[in-house]
């Protein structure tokens, strides 16, 4: 009896105690809400709002010294603080989407058409912004995106973004060592004939250096095809994206229907039913020819090289994106102090200067979006009104304390002070803009000219079918099913690697079609036609 | 006599047969002690048997922003992506080589590691010995694969250049799919092999010295003290950590095989493993939803092949077995 006694004794007890604990978790939680709500409502009198902000790449170092700055500047306007998070490129993308799939609250991040911008859009993860922009309460937002950028960028006919972009290009050109040319005796390259002599001489003279250095991405945009204006088609450099494979879509003169899509290994009856010059399949491929001619140049483990060999000295030639030429060039001479860089820029309409040569859809190719989790909606975007409100704000954030990292010199430019490496701040996540951002001094004069041309709108033509975005949802299945076979394989030809891409094209094709090419192929006309029925262009 | 004895067998096993008493009176009887184990119950149920009900994504059109309870049903759709793709056949089978060769090879070299740590005398030889071969597993994959670029690579690499230096032709390494299971299997012996020792030295050293010391005195060597001695004492061990290994057998080493295969298509061939492939099928899509239903088929298998294969080890090695 008395044992029983004890043991419901105890187990009372026992019970009593587990309440307790589960008690005290809840209680500590709910004290935690309460302190949390006390705050809030203490925060618009004492402490600022703090934005979470999510940006890649590396932090600058000097970057608090300018969140410093920015706070004491508004401490008694916006009283807003930013917490910035940075990550390397490869691990922000896959972090991102992954704090919006579990709805963590972040204030501001940065995504990109090339990341995975518009599927998020289609997931419903930001939140729609058209109320700010026009809008005479946020003059700031009003003075610096004009109506033709917010008509470009809208998606689903929202705008969901606020679009980064100075130019809207930032054309490929091909990075040669000058001070080689000069010693071989030729005279500056002005197309790819020359271009190949020089890399030839190279190979012959210079046996130790790399004679074109690409990375694991292969040849860039350099073979393509410019001549042609895509106003009634669209393929390579051109190609609408997120279809698993890349299509060349072909419209009707009037662009109002769709003649059809090819693909790459298509049969040549299929490119025969298009008129010309599109009823073959070398107007689009020809390129891959030329890659697997120049292969001999570029290193032996292309696809695992993802060191940049221009920089170090190790490769007498590159490909990248004009715009990067005064950071290449100052790291290039740290190694070799010798070396001397110039640009080649492969569009033939765009280096000698053309009008309505570079075909652009007016996208912004960066852009600053609000999560539909965030809870600072509004103060964000008092933020980023503030930023674009004067040019004073502005140059704070995109190049640093005046006088500490950087001086102003002539008509809207500015010239580097030796801090400025402190404060190399990526404007293409936050600023980048075309009446404010300032451009760089110290390139030399046809660098200059070049990224004058880019930034003037007279340089470019609306490709077709600009405002359209493919939704992959309906064929989701067949995407995942498709893309990771024509990755590989776009990989490989990419570099120039497959001397036979036409006969492994056309298996690789018949293997896609068993895969659900035709479904998607067949969505992706009907979207661009619906596109077009309802009056897109 | 033989009767009795018999009778006494039945007798026993009423016995056993009555003690084994029904379940709830098994709890009456013993409440306080289950009541004991409640807490840890609760929080195995709530952090490891709760969050499993997510398994639902893997049957929905899942969105975060409508969240699991409104997300559309889809059934079975989103298995079909990873069942048709004509690739399955070569990932799955890279998967399940790459990871035999890895756990083969791995538990051999941990072993021998191990059996030779236990033989040193010298006491500072081991200790820096031994942190040597552990250390590798402290390194990122990342790291490790710029210490492979700067061995294999075709025109500067270490191997290719010691090649050349003795006249022979070097090999390209990232341009040949063949020689990559061997590559990989390297990289993680060097990487692994050490770290894993430590448990067969643990069970090794908790051998009872007795047992050795009298094998000496009928004059073993010591040769024969390992094989007679040390093999048969960790097999146990042995069983026990390549059963659980086979629970893991589905899943590629991605953070491994990207890193150090990268983009590289030339090499997929031989090193694309299923996680690597269902990156590059979702990374663009991000679609939760059909990433989920790769690991619940990965995850099923596993379990498949831990309860098989722990089945198997009840039968030939009771002591090994898990459950």
């Amino acid at each position: 009896m008395k044992a029983s006694h004890l043991s419901n004794r105890s187990l009372v007890l026992i019970l009593v105690m587990i309440c307790l604990l589960l008690a005290a978790g809840c209680q500590g939680s709910s004290a935690k809400n309460l302190k949390n709500a006390a705050v809030k409502q203490g925060e618009k009198a004492s402490d600022p709002v703090t934005l979470k902000v999510m940006f890649f790449g590396s932090k600058p170092a000097d970057m608090d010294k300018i969140l410093a700055e920015f706070e004491r500047l508004t401490k008694d306007t916006l009283h807003i603080k930013l917490d910035i998070s940075w990550d390397i490129a490869d691990t922000y993308n896959q972090k991102m989407r992954l704090k919006m799939a579990a709805g963590e609250q972040i204030d501001m991040l940065f995504d990109a058409s090339w990341m995975s911008l518009e599927q998020n859009i289609g997931q419903g993860y930001y939140q729609p912004l058209d109320d700010y922009f026009l809008n005479d309460k946020y003059p700031g937002l009003k003075q610096a995106f004009p109506q033709a950028i917010l008509d470009a960028n809208r998606i689903n006919g929202s705008l969901y973004t606020i679009p980064l972009t100075s130019n809207y290009t930032d054309f490929g050109t091909i990075f040669i060592r000058k001070d080689l040319r000069e010693k071989y005796g030729l005279p500056p390259i002005q197309n790819m004939e020359q271009f190949q002599v020089f890399l030839e001489k190279v190979e012959q003279n210079n046996p130790e250096i790399i004679p074109f250095g690409i990375g694991n991405r292969g040849f860039f945009d350099m073979f393509y095809n410019f001549k042609d204006k895509q106003t009634r088609f669209r393929a390579v450099p051109h190609v609408i994206y997120g279809t698993g494979v890349e299509f060349n879509l072909v419209l009707s003169d009037d662009g109002k229907q769709v003649l059809g899509a090819t693909t790459i290994g298509d049969p040549e009856a299929d490119y025969a039913k298009l008129p010309a010059p599109f009823n073959q399949s070398n107007y689009f491929y020809s390129h891959n020819d030329k890659r697997v001619e120049f292969s001999r140049f570029i290193p032996a483990d292309v696809l695992s090289n993802v060191e940049d060999l221009v920089v170090t000295g190790k490769a007498a030639a590159g490909e990248g994106a004009i715009s990067g030429i005064s950071k290449i060039k100052q790291r290039l001479k740290g190694a070799v102090p010798e070396a001397d860089l110039e640009v080649f820029v492969y569009n033939d309409a765009a280096r000698t200067l053309q009008p309505k040569a570079i075909g652009t859809s007016y996208k912004a190719w960066n852009n600053i979006v609000i999560p539909i989790f965030s809870r600072h909606k509004e103060e964000s975007m008092k933020f980023i009104n503030w930023l674009y409100e004067s040019e004073a704000n502005h140059d704070l954030f995109e190049l640093g304390i005046e006088g500490l990292h950087w001086n102003k010199k002539g008509d809207h430019m500015y010239e580097m002070t030796p801090y400025a490496k402190d404060y190399l701040f990526p404007a293409y996540e936050l600023t980048l803009n075309p009446l404010l951002s300032r451009l760089n001094a110290d390139h030399d004069e046809q660098t200059l000219q070049y990224l004058q041309y880019q930034a003037s709108e007279d340089s470019y033509y609306r490709v077709a079918l600009s405002g359209f975005t493919f939704n992959p949802e309906p064929v989701k299945i067949e995407i995942a099913k498709v893309q990771p076979r024509f990755e590989a394989f776009n990989l490989i030809t990419q570099a120039g690697l497959e001397p036979n891409w036409r006969e492994e094209a056309s298996k690789l094709n018949a293997e896609l079609r068993m895969l659900g090419l035709e479904k998607i192929r067949a969505e992706f006309i009907k979207q661009v036609q619906a596109y077009i029925d309802s009056g897109g262009h | 006599m033989e009767n009795s004895i018999a009778r006494q067998d039945q007798a026993i096993k009423r016995i056993t047969l009555n003690k084994k008493p029904s379940f709830f009176k098994e709890i009456r009887k013993n409440h306080l002690l289950y009541l004991l184990t409640l807490p840890g119950i609760l929080l195995l149920f709530v952090f490891s048997y709760l969050p499993m009900f997510g398994i639902v994504i893997a049957f929905q059109n899942y969105n975060p922003v409508k969240g699991i309870l409104k997300s559309e049903f889809v059934g079975f759709k989103n298995f079909q992506f990873f069942l048709e793709s004509s690739d399955v056949y070569r990932v799955v089978f890279n998967t399940l080589f790459l990871n035999f060769l890895f756990i083969g090879f791995g538990t051999l070299a941990s072993l021998i590691i191990a059996i030779i740590f236990s033989e040193l005398k010298g006491k500072y030889f081991k200790r820096i010995a031994q942190t040597i071969v552990t250390l590798p597993n402290f390194l990122s994959w990342t790291v490790v694969a710029t210490f492979a670029t700067s061995f294999l690579l075709y025109k500067e690499g270490l191997i290719n250049q010691i090649l050349r230096d003795f006249g022979l032709e070097g090999f390209a390494f990232y341009n040949t799919a063949a020689y990559w299971p061997l590559i990989l299997v390297i990289i993680k012996l060097w990487h692994a092999a050490g770290f894993g020792s430590i448990v067969y030295l643990a069970t090794i050293s908790g051998i009872n010295p007795e047992i050795y010391e009298a094998a000496s005195m009928d004059g073993a060597t010591r040769w024969g003290k390992i094989r007679h001695i040390t093999l048969p004492m960790v097999k146990p061990t042995v069983m026990l950590l390549l059963l659980l290994a086979m629970g893991n057998i589905f899943y590629g080493d991605f953070g491994m095989i990207y890193a150090i295969v990268g983009k590289n298509a030339l090499l997929y061939p031989t090193t694309d493993v299923i996680d690597t492939y269902v990156y590059r099928a979702l990374v663009d899509l991000g679609n939760v939803s059909m990433a989920a239903s790769v690991g619940l088929i990965q995850s099923i298998v596993g379990f498949v092949l831990v309860v098989t294969v722990n089945q198997l080890a009840r039968k030939f090695s009771p002591d090994s077995a898990l459950f």
